[in-house]
Order: structure tokens, then sequence, then C-alpha cells
């Protein structure tokens, strides 16, 4: 039987935000039961609350409309410093480190090649131009002496999520894509005719798993349980049920420093002058 | 009776059973095509709400067109519960699509398939929509292609969804008539149940009824016969259960009954007889204790009367002893006249008699052990009947003598015997005045006594005189003293003897004396 302190009960919602990285209606399918088990948990409705962009995180917040937000590890660096938030957990996907890669990719009968001079000319679709992909698409032209996208590319297309990308590069409406690689598996094991027709033509170094993060605003009791909670979830038969239709193992801690790569990119590109290396978080580690 | 309860009862139950479970079984086809028209309102339900989904996806999804909201949640969690009512609707039929010979004997197993195609169709609809839609709604492009795409995959998700309805209705419709038709039919199939079920199980509680109560109706009756006393009644055993093993040991009662009360009948006479014997015993022995009472008193008498004759005759003898002195001198100075002399010789002989009398009457106060002497009875009697012989009576009076030669000698006081003889012959000549006969019998009856039979054929004693003859001074002659035949009882008496007499009024009488022969042995003499 799950069960929460009294104290907990004064708080009535809490409300994660979810960014688009993927399907919007599987993602919502996914995080319900994470949420359900929660709720049950820290004796409060907890809620999921799907963002149409990466860019609507900023506003959510600002508003006030959620409590927390699952985060990339570019969001998380870009927004660390800005809006002071927490770093609670993040997902150990099944036969994952809890890391992934950005991966360009295109399609293996396409005739592009890792060589960028293939890319030439080719329309680029990205889930969002502020998404770790995005930024390592940036760093990785301009570590081959190329500063901008447009000077490569024909045209550049936001789909909005990473398997929007995937779409758009089997509808042929683009033809180079940069996804993150845990969203390509989990698209090719969905769609298993896609297998073997994309070819990676290159990927960055690990970063973070998307991280539940929360307003430092919170109460530091409901922070802590929180973290208690998806940290012992693996130990409960009604959390493992969360677990399975996530397609994660478990969640582990995330501490800041795990960031240093996308950090790297960030400070290569001439972005990072906003980040800072020490950590504001409040909550037990 | 227990083997024919338990088949009767089990038949009964067995009948029940088989009613029950057809009832039931018509209960269930009924209730299962109840079910099955409750699912097609369910499915038609479903449908309803899964069009209202579609079309509030459409609409969220004009809004996001014209750019007047950016909030998917609600266009989201449309999508998401249409996809989840469709997976619910795809499991309407399971049951029966995996059932083929469920699925084969459904009324409307053709619209169940064509209802789960419809249903897969737009699962598959609903998907491209789903991908193409998350794209338009994250997408920073304008993709007013995909977005018609989308619009005309809701259209086509709004005909499948429609045809589901129909498809739901129309199969309601069907069920319904089939649900209808199983309804009259169960009813018939109960009703004809129910009736069988009561009409057989009459039959069998009758025949059970007579198996149980013909037996005992039987053994009712013989027991009240039997209780009546008719224990001749045997009751009919017709059965081989505890009724007819009660009905045999009935009558093996009554048997026993009627032996029992034959025993006690033979008892009861027994008894009865038993009854008299003794009442005849009593009888005697009160007789006996009467006479013994009776010769008690007798022998008080004769001891007052011993005691005055004693006094009596003492006075007496010496007046008459004076009178005899005279009488005898007149004899021998009347000698010349003879008549006189005669008369005197009279006077004196009565004299004589009345001394003797006296000295009788002495001897008989006196015991009569001091004079017993072995004596013949034969020659007491014939001395008694010669001192009577001259009695003038004595010649219209045949004698007749039957003595015994051989009877033994008995010890006795042969004058006070005498004297016995005497008065019994005195009162059979004076019993027959006009004449008549005297039988005198003497004879050894054996068992140790001898008999003396003296009978005359006078005029008899009446019954009612004939226990009081041998009292002191009871007589019924004029002149008598009364003491006769009361001084002779108890002469008997005291020689261990009887004296008894049998007498019929106008015929005569019977005077028995028994003696023991003991007697003669010592008895008086000792």
């Amino acid at each position: 039987m799950i069960t929460a302190p009294e104290n907990l009960k004064i708080r009535s919602t809490l409300t994660i935000g979810i960014i688009p990285e993927e399907n919007v209606f599987e993602l919502k399918k996914k995080y319900l039961p994470l949420m359900k088990y929660l709720s049950y948990k820290l004796a409060m409705k907890v809620q999921v609350k799907l963002l149409d962009s990466y860019g609507a995180v900023d506003e959510a917040i600002a508003r006030g409309e959620i409590d927390g937000v699952i985060l990339g590890s570019a969001g998380v660096v870009k927004r660390y410093a800005k809006h002071r938030f927490d770093l609670i957990a993040r997902p150990q996907y099944s036969g994952s480190d809890s890391f992934y890669k950005a991966f360009i990719i295109a399609e293996k009968d396409s005739g592009i090649t890792p060589d960028i001079n293939t890319w030439k000319g080719k329309k680029l679709a990205l889930a969002h131009e502020r998404t770790a992909t995005s930024i390592f698409v940036k760093w990785y032209l301009k570590k081959r002496g190329i500063n901008s996208e447009q000077q490569i590319f024909r045209k550049v297309e936001y789909a909005g999520s990473h398997d929007a990308v995937i779409i758009l590069l089997l509808e042929r409406n683009a033809a180079i894509g940069g996804v993150k690689d845990s969203v390509l598996k989990r698209f090719i094991e969905g769609h298993p005719a896609c297998r073997g027709r994309f070819v990676i033509l290159a990927e960055s170094a690990p970063a973070p798993e998307n991280t539940l993060v929360v307003s430092s605003r919170l109460p530091v009791d409901v922070k802590n349980l929180l973290k208690k909670t998806l940290l012992e979830i693996h130990d409960h038969p009604e959390g493992q049920v969360a677990l399975k239709v996530l397609g994660a193992d478990r969640f582990i801690a995330t501490n800041y420093s795990e960031y240093a790569a996308v950090e790297n990119m960030l400070h290569d590109l001439g972005s990072a002058a906003s980040i800072r290396q020490d950590s504001p978080s409040q909550i037990n580690k | 009776m227990k083997k024919k309860l338990i088949i009767g009862l089990g038949l009964l139950l067995f009948i029940f059973v088989i009613g029950a479970a057809a009832t039931i079984y018509n209960l269930h086809i009924v209730m299962e095509s109840h079910r099955m028209v409750s699912i097609q309102d369910v499915v038609a339900d479903k449908a309803n709400e899964m069009l209202l989904q579609i079309k509030g996806a459409q609409a969220e999804l004009y809004r996001h067109k014209a750019g007047y909201s950016r909030d998917i949640n609600v266009f989201v969690d449309y999508v998401l519960g249409l996809e989840e009512n469709l997976v619910l609707a795809a499991g309407d039929y399971a049951p029966y699509l995996q059932n083929p010979s469920c699925n084969n004997c459904h009324p409307a197993r053709e619209h169940i398939g064509s209802y789960n195609e419809t249903v897969q169709q737009a699962q598959k609809k609903l998907q491209l929509f789903k991908q193409k839609m998350s794209l338009i709604m994250t997408s920073r492009e304008l993709h007013q292609q995909m977005e018609g795409e989308a619009i005309g995959i809701t259209v086509l998700i709004v005909n499948d969804l429609e045809n589901m309805k129909h498809m739901a209705i129309t199969m309601k419709k069907i069920l319904q008539l089939r649900r209808d038709g199983e309804i009259s039919r169960a009813a018939y199939v109960i009703a004809l149940t129910s009736l069988f079920s009561i009409v057989f199980a009459f039959i069998i509680m009758n025949v059970l009824f007579r198996k149980i109560s013909v037996p005992l109706r039987g053994l009712l009756t013989g027991i009240e016969r039997i209780s009546s006393g008719d224990f001749d009644h045997q009751i009919k055993v017709i059965t081989k259960d505890e009724i007819g093993v009660v009905a045999q040991t009935f009558n093996q009662m009554a048997v026993d009954m009627k032996k029992n009360a034959r025993e006690k009948d033979s008892l009861l006479t027994e008894l009865q007889f038993f009854n008299l014997e003794l009442e005849r015993k009593v009888s005697e022995v009160t007789a006996e204790l009467t006479m013994a009472n009776e010769s008690i008193r007798r022998n008080e008498i004769l001891a007052v009367v011993g005691t005055l004759a004693a006094g009596v005759s003492h006075e007496l003898s010496t007046p008459l002893g004076t009178i005899l002195g005279f009488i005898q001198l007149f004899k021998t100075q009347l000698i010349a006249d003879k008549s006189l002399m005669e008369d005197i010789i009279l006077v004196e002989q009565e004299l004589l008699r009345c001394k003797k009398i006296v000295s009788d009457l002495l001897d008989a106060v006196k015991s009569p052990k001091r004079e017993a002497a072995n004596t013949g009875m034969n020659e007491v009697l014939s001395e008694a009947l010669d001192l009577l012989q001259y009695q003038p009576i004595m010649k219209t009076i045949a004698v007749h003598k039957d003595f015994d030669p051989a009877l033994p000698l008995l010890k006795v006081a042969r004058s006070q015997m005498k004297q016995v003889f005497i008065n019994i012959l005195m009162n059979a000549m004076q019993a027959m005045p006009g004449g008549g006969r005297l039988s005198i019998a003497t004879l050894n009856v054996g068992n140790g006594f001898v008999e003396i039979h003296i009978s005359d054929t006078g005029k008899g004693i009446a019954p009612a005189e004939q226990a009081k003859i041998f009292k002191p001074f009871y007589t019924t002659r004029e002149g008598g003293s009364g003491l006769g035949l009361s001084i002779s009882a108890d002469i008997i008496g005291k020689h261990g003897g009887v004296i008894k007499v049998k007498s019929l009024p106008g015929e005569g009488t019977l005077f028995t004396i028994s003696l023991p022969l003991n007697e003669q042995r010592g008895g008086l003499g000792a």
C-alpha cells in the first residue's frame, strides 16, 4: 500500500511539464502510470502537462503553470542558473547507462555520408533549436569550419520532436536529421519496417537523459519525498509497473557535473557565459 | 420402509434437480441473451463517446490551426481517450472471436466480424492521425497539407465510428429478437418442466404413500383385533420391510398371548378346584372341630352329670337295697300266694335292673381302662340281644344278625360296651312300635378298625335332630332321660372309636360304631 506523510496532504496538486521530445500522445501515455504512482506516494494529485515546444517551458515556469519539468540536457544547462531549479532524478532506461547521444542521421539510400560535402543543399530537420541535438549539430559544423547551418543546408526545419524529425526523413520532407539515439531506438522498435533505413553520420559525447527538475520554490519536504520516492520506485511492485511502461529500470540521482559535455559544446559555441558551475540545490543529494 | 423412503425421496430429488437444471439452463440462456443485448448498448454508447472524442479532437485541431490555442493537452486527452475506447471496443467481442464455436452460433456473427474489422481500421487510422498530429502540434513550421490529411483522417475515423454505432444498434435488434424468442421458449420449458415435476412427484408420493400406508393400516387393524382379545387373528404380512417385521413380530406375540391365555384359564380352573377342595376340607375340619367342641362340651356336661350321677347313685343305692331286702323278705313270707309271688318277683327284677342302672351309671362316669379286657364284639352283641329278648315288642321285630366270625377281639370294657349296644338296640326297638326289621352286623373293615352296624326300619330321625341326639338330656321320646346315646358316644369315644348315625325319616336309621384294633394291643389296658 502506498502511503504518504500526513504533512504532505496540505498541497493538492503537483504539475510536471514534459517537453515534446517524441510523439506527444505516446509521451503522455508513458508518463501517466508514473504520475499515478507519485500521486499515491505523495498523497497529492501529480499530473502531466504536455508542452508543445521546448520554448514553452520558460513560459510555463514564468506563469507558474508547472512545478517541475522533465528537461533535456541542453535545457538543464541553459536554464540552470536562470531559474535556479533543483535536479531531482532521471530514468535509467533499459539497456542504457542513463546517458544519450545526439545523432546526425540520414536515410541509408539517400547517398548522404559523414562527409559534410554530401550534406550541402539538403534540408535539415531538428526537434527544436534548444535541444542538445541542435547544439551538437551546430558544434559539429562549427568544428568543421561552418558557423551556421544556413551555410550548408538548403533549409532547417524544427519539427518539434525527435520522432517528428524521423517522420520527416521517412516522408522525404527532410534529408538529414538530428535526433536522440534513445528516441530513434524506440521509434525503430515501434516501427520494425524502419530498421536499417538510417545511417548515422555523426554522434555526440554522452549527455544525461532527460531529468526531472523542480522549482526551488517547492517545499523542501516535498522535494525530498519526491526524490526519495523516485530513487526507491524500483523496490515497489506498483513502481515497477510504472517503470515498465516508461521503459526504464530505475531512477538515479543527477548532478550538474554530469552535464559537462553539453556545457563544453555550448562553451565552444560561445553560449555558456551564463552557466554557473556551483550547484544551488537545497535538497538532499 | 427406509429403503422405500430413500428411493422415493431420491427420485423426487432427482426430478427436482432435473427441473431445476432445466430452469437454470433456460434462465442462463435468457440471461446470456440479455447480457448480449446489454453489451450492444454499451458498444453503442462507447461509439457515441468516441464520436464525441474525435469531434472534440477535430475542434481542437481547428482551433490550433486558427492559432487560438497552444495547449495541446486537451487535444491529446481527446485522442488518448478515443484510443483507449477503441482498445476496449476491440475487446468487446473478443470472447466470441476467440471461441470459434461460440462465434459460429452467435446470431449476429457477420456483424461482429465487420465490427471488429472496422475497429481495427479505425485504430490504424488513429495511429496515423497521432503521428501526423504530434508533428503538426509541435512543429514550428506550417504543415497545411499534413493538416488537411489529418482532418481527412478524422473524417474517416468518424465514418468508422458511425459504422460501429450502426452495427451495434443492428446487432442489438437482432439479439433482442433472439432474446425475446428465448424468453418465450424458456417460459414454456420452465412451465412444462415444472408441470412434469409436479405430476411425477405426485405419482411417486402416491405410490410411496400406498407402499407405506396399506401395510400400516393392516397392522393397525390387526392391533385393534388382537387388543380386543381376538388372538386367532393374524396380520397379513405383505412386505419384507420394517412394517413386515413388525407384523410378523405382532403375529408371534398374538400366538404367545393365546398360549398364555390358555395357560391362565387352566390355572384358573385348577385354582377354582383347589378352592372348592379347600372349602370342602375347611368344612370337614370345621365339622370335626364342631364335633370336637360338642364332644368337649358333652364331656364337660357328662363330667357334671357323672358327679351328679355318682351322688344320686350313692343316695339311691341305700334305699334301693332296703326295698330290695324287703322284697326278698316278702318272697319268703308270700310263697303260698303264687300270683302275688310272680308280681313280687317281677318287682324284684325291676328293682335289680334299677340297681344295675345306678351301678352302670356309676361305671359310666368311671374310666373304662380299669376293666378293659379282650372282648369279642359278636358275643357282647348277643348278650345285649338276649337281655332284650323278653321285651313284648320284640315279638313283632325280625332280628337279622350278620356277624363276622373272624372278627378280632378288642380290648374294651365289656360292660360299658354292652350298655352301649343295649342303648342303641333299645332305641331301634322303640323306633319300630308297629314292628319291623332289626339288622346287626360286624365286620373288619381293615385299616385297623372294626365296625358294628345296627339298623332298623323305624320312623327315622329328622336331619335337624341327627346332630343333637348325642347331646346329654336331649330326647324326643316322652319319659326318656336323654342320657342313653350321649353316654354311649362318650364310652365309644373313650375307647378311641366313633359312633355315627345315618337316618332317613320314614325309612329307618343306621348306627355305625368304629372301634380301633390298636386298643386290643393295649390302648385301654395300658
